[in-house]
């Protein structure tokens, strides 16, 4: 296995966003089975990176690129990222008026798999689902994402990961909205999905949500870079001291 | 009128109606063509319709379903036999009502008016539904009419008081020019749902015009849908004319390739505490052109009236254009009354969204768009038509998107 590539390569990626570079030369390397997380504070460019990894048109690649199992995807479609296997669980999870979780869910399935599911297999799975991440019933046929709540919204990006069943997800904060007993819940179903065929890179500001999904690594970025990286004893020390101290280390980059 | 022109009178109708035909005739041809105008530099002259010289076409009676025995469902010249009292009471009687004032509004003028004249001296096929007091008609009463060559068709619904009924019209068919009026009388405490499925040819030119006089405490929403015909001018009127009355407009267009179309969607508030909704949602791709014009007038007598209107537009392609042109017309203070409007394209945000699920970009972009028009077509009373509202769209989507994704390759 250490012999073979990453899964996930991203190299000195610089990213702009309507003219001003947020991503300011990124290494980082992932492997499907594995959990990365990454932290860092407000506005240090988390998001941006996960966007740029799924391929939002707004942000532009300058330098560098991207590749997963093999291929460069820097310049291809979120179409091509998602049928490669990559998910994003959006921080913000976007509204799709008049278009059903249950329909939109089927559509997505099948454009994922080479031939479509039929209906009641589909339905069954998404009822599987349904239960493990306990989301009732009735969101179903609710349209995607409209009048939910915060942590419904968090929720059902967490559904669609189940169902859609990505090689590697990216939880963009999945955490933040839940309340305790919801975390609780997502996090169990993000465990129970994790395995060798599945990788996570986890954005998060708190420490909550990695007792219950243990990273295998911590990344922290500062300002547009991955300041440090390490085993998960980081985000203890991190808890204790600040990013201040991440600041004075960044000159020991591990 | 010449042999060959549309006939001014059918046979064996009562002499009443053959001199409204006549008057209508003389009106008709003292008027001139209406233009059309689209923001600054668009013009659609309706002047080469030649409608002296429009040939006459028979047309299939329309059909229509529905089991109640308790309600009158009639071909209008049937009806003029049987049930003569009630076509006399009701025939053009809603044209009567003043409402609205603006300088394009027909329905006002229509006695001035080239294409309502014409209609009202012409027409040839018509429909009578009529629900008794206090009878509920159950399930909606669907009626087809298709039309081959052209059409001037008229009908009339009464709804007697506290009476409830649903109505459908499929209006289908390839031709040049088909006349639609619509009559709604709804009577004190009655409930009408009116939906229309307009999908003509491209060739054809629609004009509809539709307007329900709405008693106290009753309630008429219209559902209509327009993805047809190659110029559409269709106006939707409610005159709100007893205490308590309401009215939900609802309104989809859905045009490519040169289409056209000219929607004029009124709520005249003439009592105390009425309401009025006003919402239409159309999308447009290629060079396919929209007017939109709401009108809410809140007359002086019409105390605590409630209205809203809202448009919101999408513009697929490069040159499709719309113009949403929100009226308020307030004679009393102690009203509510607002507005909306929105021209935009399909937010990127949605789009990214769905593609990191996996989607296309023109599979997205349907989603998005038939997302956007679906809560209006569940608004639909029958459920094969709501599939076949769902199927045209998709096909006119399809179509549009289809064309922009070849130009982009
Ligand atoms: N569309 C945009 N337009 C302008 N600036 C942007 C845009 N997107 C991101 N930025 C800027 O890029 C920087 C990084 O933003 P990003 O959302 O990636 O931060 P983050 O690390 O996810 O923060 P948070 O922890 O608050 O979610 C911020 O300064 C932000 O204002
Ligand atoms: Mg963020």
């Amino acid at each position: 296995m250490s012999q073979q590539n990453p899964d996930l390569i991203i190299e000195n990626l610089h990213v702009n966003v309507e003219g001003q570079e947020i991503l300011k030369g990124i290494n980082l390397q992932a492997n499907i089975g594995e959990i990365n997380a990454i932290m860092g504070p407000n506005g240090s460019g988390k998001s941006t990176l996960a966007y740029t990894i799924m391929g939002h048109p707004k942000y532009e690649v300058a330098q560098g690129r991207i590749v997963f199992r093999g291929e460069d995807i820097t310049k291809e479609k979120p179409t091509q990222r998602a049928r490669l296997g990559l998910f994003l669980s959006f921080q913000y999870p976007t509204e799709i008026p008049g278009v059903t979780v249950s329909n939109f869910l089927r559509t997505a399935l099948n454009a994922l798999r080479p031939q479509p599911v039929p209906v009641p297999e589909f339905l069954k799975l998404l009822k599987e689902k349904m239960a493990l991440l306990k989301i009732d019933q009735s969101f179903a046929s609710r349209y995607l994402n409209e009048g939910f709540s915060g942590g419904e919204k968090k929720r059902t990006e967490i559904l669609q990961m189940a169902v859609l069943q990505p090689r590697m997800a990216i939880l963009d904060e999945t955490d933040s909205g839940l309340d305790i007993d919801s975390l609780k819940i997502v996090a169990n179903g993000v465990n129970e999905l994790m395995g060798p065929h599945m990788g996570a890179l986890v954005i998060t500001h708190y420490q909550r949500l990695l007792n219950y999904i243990k990273p295998d690594r911590v990344h922290i970025m500062m300002d547009g870079r991955i300041a440090m990286s390490g085993g998960d004893e980081l985000v203890q020390k991190l808890e204790s001291h600040g990013y201040e101290w991440v600041q004075k280390g960044a000159g020991l980059k591990v | 009128m010449e042999d060959k022109t549309m006939p001014v009178s059918a046979a064996g109708e009562p002499e009443w109606v053959s001199a409204k035909r006549r008057d209508a005739l003389a009106s008709f041809s003292s008027a001139p063509y209406p233009v059309m105008r689209y923001g600054l530099n668009i013009t659609t002259d309706l002047g080469e319709l030649g409608l002296e010289n429009l040939k006459a076409q028979r047309q299939k009676p329309p059909k229509v379903e529905n089991m109640n025995k308790d309600i009158i469902i009639a071909d209008l010249f049937t009806a003029l036999k049987e049930y003569p009292d009630i076509v006399e009471k009701h025939l053009f009687r809603s044209m009567g009502f003043a409402d609205c004032r603006c300088p394009n509004c027909i329905t006002n003028v229509i006695a001035n008016h080239k294409l309502a004249s014409f209609h009202q001296a012409a027409w040839s096929r018509g429909l009578l539904v009529y629900v008794p007091r206090g009878v509920t008609a159950g399930e909606p009463v669907y009626a087809d009419l298709h039309t081959e060559g052209s059409s001037i068709d008229h009908t009339i619904i009464v709804a007697e008081p506290r009476s409830s009924l649903s109505f459908l019209e499929n209006l289908s068919g390839e031709g040049k020019y088909r006349s639609g009026v619509v009559e709604v009388f709804a009577g004190d405490g009655s409930r009408v749902n009116f939906g229309s499925m307009q999908n003509y040819g491209r060739g054809l030119v629609n004009f509809s015009l539709k307007k329900a006089i709405i008693g106290r405490d009753a309630n008429v929403e219209w559902v209509t849908c327009d993805i047809g015909s190659g110029i559409t001018k269709s106006d939707v009127s409610s005159v709100l004319n007893g205490p308590g009355a309401r009215t939900m407009n609802r309104g989809i267009f859905l045009g490519s390739e040169g289409q056209h179309f000219d929607f004029h969607i009124n709520a005249i508030h003439s009592s105390p505490h009425t309401e009025s909704y006003l919402l239409t949602k159309g999308a447009l791709n290629d060079n396919a052109k929209a007017i939109y014009r709401g009108l809410v007038k809140i007359a002086r007598e019409a105390k605590g009236a409630n209205g809203y209107q809202k448009a919101d537009t999408m513009i697929l392609g490069g040159r499709a254009e719309a113009d949403p042109v929100p009226y308020l017309e307030i004679d009393n203070n102690e009203v509510k009354c607002g507005h909306a409007t929105t021209v935009g394209q399909i937010d990127p945000d949605k789009l990214f969204y769905l593609m990191s699920r996996g989607l296309t970009e023109i599979e997205a972009k349907r989603r998005i768009l038939e997302g956007f028009f679906e809560p209006l077509v569940r608004l639909l009373q029958v459920e094969h038509t709501q599939n076949e509202a769902r199927r045209l769209m998709h096909g006119g989507i399809i179509r549009g998107l289809g064309k922009e994704m070849e130009a982009s390759v």
